[in-house]
């Protein structure tokens, strides 16, 4: 049996009160006794109520940060208390919590810094719309092309981080489009990504971040993005 | 004509004048109600006290214009006006990107300090 006394899952939650408790209760089952702290991002419904009737550590931030400073919230909470792995987990219900020992059995048997649960190295059951096909396929490459190294899926949030992914997103996580920048990130400076087929199931509730008509704009600004956060400067 | 001899028309300097000097007044007149904080006063000092120069002695705009091949000076005034202002943008969203980074940081810090004192509490 594995322990998870030195893990932290990170979930993000942005008006998630539906779904939040059950996504608990689900991480628990996979991990028992996994310590969780829920980042409530300025939440207008009862999340930060149903996430702290579970038990679990609520982040209390007082607006809407976005996904990037809610994710880097726990990952700052992480490195306080001296976590030496943080699971990153959606409180919306799309990642299986059942996967996430398969992200740390990789983190375990590799030198990675950071594992990705991808929905496309394998073929799954996921299906994307033909917007989101293209832009995944669109950022996949620019990224090989900015960093020299093949990531499939850049915009999954379903992530193992070790101590030292942690303390170095704790001071510079982006905000923007964080999922592929921080990938940019972190190969820039050094870090090892690896990468994890995983099963992701459709939201339970709550809305997508990324709304169809708004999924043109999205692709070009996260490939701006995604060159421009290349060009940055290392950071020490 | 006497628009294109590379000199500045005197009702256009007229205005210039006095459009610098209210601008410079307008900006005292914010610092004393502390409205605008000194250190950022400082860059539009500069600016106005630029275009009130430019605006008194002409001559050295006509220099300007010559030597740039711009041959309606005044144009050569919108030039430097506008350049200014595309650098002013910047430096604002330089200064918003910085705000923006501290005021997540502590909103962040105030989430995990809450979480902290609740605990205690408890």
């Amino acid at each position: 049996m594995r322990s998870y006394a030195n893990s932290l899952v990170i979930m993000p939650a942005f008006n998630e009160a539906k779904s939040v408790a059950e996504v608990i209760r689900r991480v628990r089952a996979a991990c028992p006794d996994i310590a969780i702290a829920v980042t409530n991002d300025g939440s207008t419904d009862d999340t930060a109520a149903a996430a702290k009737k579970t038990g679990v550590v609520v982040l209390d931030v007082p607006f809407n940060l976005g996904i990037g400073g809610a994710v880097q919230t726990g990952l700052k909470y992480a490195a306080q208390e001296s976590y030496q792995r943080a699971i990153e987990v959606d409180a919306d219900g799309q990642h299986n919590p059942a996967f996430i020992n398969r992200l740390i059995d990789a983190m375990d048997a590799t030198n990675a810094d950071m594992v990705i649960g991808s929905r496309f190295i394998q073929k799954t059951r996921y299906k994307a719309t033909f917007m989101r096909t293209l832009g995944i396929a669109i950022f996949s490459d620019l990224i090989r092309l900015v960093c020299g190294k093949r990531i499939y899926d850049t915009t999954s949030g379903f992530r193992v981080y070790n101590t030292r992914a942690i303390e170095f997103l704790a001071r510079h996580y982006p905000t923007d489009f964080p999922e592929p920048e921080s990938i940019v990130m972190l190969l820039k400076n050094g870090f090892v990504i690896k990468e994890v087929p995983v099963e992701m199931e459709k939201r339970q509730a709550g809305v997508s971040s990324v709304f169809k008509w708004r999924a043109a704009y999205f692709m070009a600004s996260i490939s701006i993005a995604i060159i421009i956060s290349s060009l940055k400067r290392r950071w020490p | 004509m006497t628009i294109f001899d590379g000199s500045v028309p005197p009702r256009i300097q007229a205005i210039a004048i006095f459009g610098s000097i209210a601008l410079m007044v307008f900006v005292i007149q914010l610092i004393r109600r502390g409205k605008l904080k000194e250190g950022y006063s400082i860059i539009w000092f500069v600016m106005t006290s630029l275009m009130i120069f430019f605006s008194l002695f002409t001559s050295f705009l006509s220099k300007a214009a010559r030597s740039l091949g711009i041959a309606y000076v005044p144009a050569a005034l919108f030039l430097i006006l506008i350049f200014g202002i595309i650098l002013l943008c910047i430096h604002f969203s330089v200064l918003f990107s910085h705000y923006e980074r501290r005021m997540k940081e502590l909103a962040q810090e105030h989430a995990i300090l809450k979480h902290k004192l609740e605990s205690q509490q408890n």
